[in-house]
Order: structure tokens, then sequence, then C-alpha cells
């Protein structure tokens, strides 16, 4: 089938996947309403929920049949997309098999929760797809605004109410940065579509007001992408909200930021790199030095992954500035092992708090490799990847990216990466320690996890080893799948040649 | 074209004028306004520009204000959460999580 937008129609075919999704999402609300079985919908909905999921899946899937005429339509129909979207697909449906346990020891078993998580999950497809910077900008608010309330969602938490107020205003504030960048790059470039913006924008031919648009969209997406300087709100939001939410956070909302992140400034201002790579530099520098300094001291075991997961921020930093096509595909396999490794570290984590969250200090560890060998072995598993050793996927992707920025020209990046990835070793092993070589000073008691739950775990750690053992097929999808945006390798190097030249 | 610097001008003064309130203020709603303050200096800065640039800005305007309203909606439901454990909107006195 081919799309060129001629007839309105081919809108809402561009969008199956998006359609299919929040139409799915508003009969759930329905269903939530006027639902009457003794105990609550929260289980039925959630149950649901992962049926629309699927049916997102098959409807994403329709769209690699699908070509498109030209690169200007305001939705994107490439495989970058796609591919992106099945990573938002698994990860919210891996965040809803993890929190069923979650929801009903905790008490906000409503079925609310996974129907917010469903708009969640359109507003970051629609981030992926869309080649308009209005489209961009409604997709991060529908993606946020259901953040912000899920973050919130344990009411009677004092902590969950306070980190949404934080996440709500610092989300607010950086929204206001983002849109005003965007309305100075539609002053500088004339519109508002990404696709004519990257014909219009070239190298040297840069107005001050253009300036001032990327500057200020960099400061927003790197308060989105919770990059230092800008990520204070990160380990507050991510230690208030309910844990499964905290792990689809740090994953899914964050590759949300990460896909409109890359369309804008390595697709639209692919031209422009040499303007933008060097302050993209020091953020991806310090964004992985000062997050592994800070949670060397860490205590608590959510707040460690919080800051792990803002110095893997920096990691996908670096693949985006290398803006070569390498670059993209290990930003894209570093995304899924990234993405299973993280939600699989956070479910342990839940199982372990108990009632309330209250075992969640690193000592409360301590011999619970001896006491509980499986949640300790997957603990260790997905910690191991997340610190970036063999034989997992967690390693491969560290390596591709490393590979990505030689390539493009940054053997510093390079280097501070590794050093880095050396300074995190301390702090996970630190977890691994704890478990394996000391002794528990109060038992845990008999662990809960239901069979949704241990499922999850197993697919997280499945992938996790398949990605480190067989790198090879789904770093061959993740290179197919930019293959579509090639053409801005080229563009970038010739634009270096005119700089050169002059 | 009439008054476009003026109208730039003005809107980057308003915009400053709310993140310099965000950053200084310990009010949550206070917060909040200066916030709202932002949003409306961009949407000034969009209907400038169309008159010169294109109609986008001004559709560009009516989502802005949409999603303003939104979060308005959003920000009020959770600062009135964080109200009835607190019983107040200063922010200087959530201190469960480390600022």
């Amino acid at each position: 089938m081919q799309i060129d937008f001629s007839n309105q129609l081919h809108y809402f075919w561009a969008l199956l996947p998006e359609t299919v999704l929040i139409v799915c999402a508003l009969l759930l609300l329905v269903v939530d309403g006027f639902w009457k079985g003794r105990k609550g919908p929260g289980r039925a909905v959630g149950s649901l929920s992962l049926v629309a999921l699927a049916l997102a899946a098959a409807a994403n899937y329709w769209l690699l049949g699908v070509a498109e005429v030209g690169t200007t339509g305001a939705v994107a129909i490439d495989s970058y997309r796609i591919f992106t979207n099945f990573i938002f697909l698994g990860a919210a449906a891996l965040t809803v098999l993890i929190s069923f346990d979650y929801v009903a020891r905790e008490g906000i078993d409503l079925g609310e929760y996974y129907i917010l998580l469903l708009f969640c999950v359109v507003g970051m497809m629609l981030l992926a797809a869309s080649r308009d910077l209005i489209l961009i900008f409604l997709g991060f608010e529908l993606m946020s605004f259901a953040a912000y309330v899920l973050t919130a969602f344990k009411r009677d938490d004092p902590k969950s109410s306070e980190a949404g107020l934080k996440y709500f205003l610092l989300g607010a504030f950086s929204s206001a940065f983002l849109v005003y960048g965007m309305a100075l790059i539609f002053g500088a470039g004339g519109t508002t579509n990404l696709g004519v913006l990257r014909e219009i924008l070239v190298a040297g031919d840069i107005s001050p007001m253009l300036a001032g648009g990327i500057v200020l969209l960099t400061i927003g997406f790197a308060f989105k992408v919770s990059a230092v300087p800008f990520h204070v709100w990160t380990p507050d939001a991510y230690e208030g909200a309910p844990t499964p939410f905290t792990a689809f956070m740090a994953t899914a909302i964050k590759a949300g930021a990460f896909a409109a992140f890359i369309r804008i400034f390595v697709i639209a201002f692919g031209d422009l790199h040499i303007y933008w790579e060097r302050s993209i530099w020091w953020l991806a520098v310090l964004t992985m030095i000062v997050p592994n300094l800070i949670a060397l001291v860490q205590d608590d075991i959510k707040r460690l992954l919080a800051y792990s997961s803002i110095a893997h921020a920096g990691y996908l930093l670096v693949a985006l500035i290398s803006a070569n096509e390498s670059g993209m595909a290990s930003f894209l396999f570093y995304l899924v092992a990234y993405t299973v490794m993280t939600i699989g570290a956070f479910a342990i984590v839940l199982v372990i708090a108990g009632k309330n969250d209250r075992l969640q200090r690193i000592r409360d560890y301590s011999g619970l490799g001896w006491t509980h060998p499986w949640p300790a072995a997957m603990l260790a598993l997905f910690l191991v990847s997340l610190a970036g050793l063999p034989p997992t996927g967690g390693f491969i992707g560290k390596f591709y990216i490393l590979r990505a920025s030689i390539e493009a020209g940054y053997p510093n990046l390079a280097v501070i990466l590794a050093f880095a990835t050396l300074v995190s070793y301390w702090y996970y092993l630190r977890v691994i320690v704890s478990m394996y070589m000391r002794t528990a000073e109060s038992p845990l008691p008999r662990l809960e996890w239901s069979g949704s739950l241990r499922t999850a775990v197993a697919i997280c750690a499945l992938i996790t080893v398949f990605l480190g053992l067989l790198p090879s097929w789904p770093l061959l999808k993740a290179q197919q799948s930019v293959e579509g945006l090639v053409r801005v390798t080229e563009r970038v190097s010739d634009s270096f040649g005119v700089v050169a030249q002059r | 074209m009439p008054l476009l610097q003026e109208s730039l001008a003005l809107s980057a003064i308003l915009f400053v004028v709310g993140t310099v309130g965000v950053l200084i203020r310990r009010n949550a709603i206070v917060m909040f306004m200066c916030i709202e303050l932002m949003l409306n200096a961009v949407n000034l800065t969009l209907v400038a520009l169309s008159r010169q640039v294109g109609i986008e800005g001004q559709i560009f305007v009516l989502f802005v204000m949409t999603v303003a309203a939104a979060e308005a909606a959003v920000g009020l439901a959770i600062i009135i959460s964080i109200f009835r454990h607190y019983e107040s909107v200063d922010v200087q006195h959530f201190r469960l999580l480390r600022w």
C-alpha cells in the first residue's frame, strides 16, 4: 500500500497503531466505569490492556508493508518508527505484567492505572512517528500528563505525591522551553514540518533566532531525557513513583523522548551537526560521569537504579552525537537491551521490597543469594548487564556504541564512556557482593511473586542473554531500521566538507 | 512588518520573567502560574511570527492553549493531593525525597 496523504483517510492508515491503541484505551475507560463485578475492575482491565497492546503491535507489524511517498508527510512511516514502536509496546506489556502484584499489594488496584499507561504509550508512539513540531509537542504532552498522574498514583503515600509534584513542575517547566524553541525554529525555518526544515536549514546560514531555538530545544530535551545538569527531578520522581511505573519511566518514556530527539536533531538538523554537536558533547560527558559518581554513595536501591538510568542516558547521547548509521543502529540495539535489563532489575526490586516498599536498602539484600537463589540470580544477571560485562546484551550494546563513536571521530567520548563504565562496576557489583558474600541480618520472608511477574522476569532475562550471545540478528534488524535515515550521514560529512573549504 | 521586533522582545521578556519566577518562588501554585506565563509568552511569539511566516503558528497556538488547560487540570489535581498530606503547598516543606 502507498501512502501520500492526498486523501484524509491516509492519515488514518498511517496512524493505525496509535488509533487502535487509543480506541482500546477509551473502550477500557468505559469498561472500567461500568464494571459490575464484586472485585474491582483492575485485574480485568490490566489483562485487556495486554490485548490492546497486542492489537497495536499487530497494526504496527502491518505498517511494515506500507510505503510512503516523499519525506515530508506529517507522519513518518519508516522502519525507525516501527522498530521504536515495538520497543514501547514491549516495555508497556512487561510493565503491565510486573504491575499486577504491585498494585494489589499496595492497594492501588484501579483500572485507570493501566489505561493511563496506554495513553502514555500512545504519546510515545506519536513522538516516534511525527515529522511535525506541533505533533511532537502534542506527543510529549500526552506522554507526560499520563506520566505525572501515574507518578502520583499512590495517593496515600506522601512520597508518591511529592514525586508527582516535582516531576510535574519540572516537566511542565521543560515543556515551556521545548515549545519556545519550537516557536523560534518555526520563525527561522518558516515551517513546522521537519522534512521541509531539513531542506531549508543548511550549514553556514544560521540566524540568531535559529541558534536560540536550537539552544532552547536542547535544554527542553535535556530535561526530558534527564541529562546532567537537568536531571535533578529524576532520582526523586523515580524513587517516589510506584515501582513498576518507575521501570516504565526509566525505559519507555526515556526511549520516547530520545526517539523525538533523534528525529529532530539528527534528521531535521542533520546539516547543522557542527553547531549542536559541541553542546550535546558536553551534556553527554557530564551525564556519563556525574551520576556514576553519585551512585557510588547511594543506599537506596531504587535511587541507585535511578542514577544508573541517568548514566545510561549519557551512553545513548553518545550514540546520538555520532549521528552516523552505526550510531543510530547501536542506539536502537542498546535501547532494546537497556529496556529489558532495567525492567527486569526493577521487577526484582519490587518483589523484594515487600508491602509498603519497606525493604529497599542495599543492606536488605545481604545474604539474598543463599536464602532466595532465584531472584538473586536474576538480579545479578540484570546488574551485570547494566554494568556492561559479557555475555549480556549490555556489553554488546556498549561495544557497538563505542565503535560508532570512534567511527564518527569522537575517540575522546569513547574513552570517557569506558572510564564511566569502569566506575559503574563498583556500585553494581556492590549489590551483588552484598547478596552473595554477606550474611542476612534478618532473613526475608517468603517472597510472593505471581506467574505473570515470573514470566516478565524470564522474558527480560532471556532477551538480555540472547542479545549478548547472538547479537547479529537484532543488530541487523536495527541496521535495516535506520537505513532510511542513511542520507543523513552523507549530508553530515558534506557539511563538514563545506566548512573545511572555507 | 510592524511591531514584529517589539512583540518578539516582549515575549522574550515575559518568558524570562516566568523562568525566574519558577526558579526563585517556593509556592507550588505560584511556580505553576509562572509556567503558564512562559507558555503564554510562547503563544505571543507564535502569533507574532505567524503574521510573517505562515498560518501554522496560529494553529500551534490553539494546541498550546489546549495543552495548557489540560496541564492546569493535572497540575492542580497533583497539588491538591499533596496538600492533603502536608497542609501546605510550599515546596520547601516537601522533604521526604531529597530535592
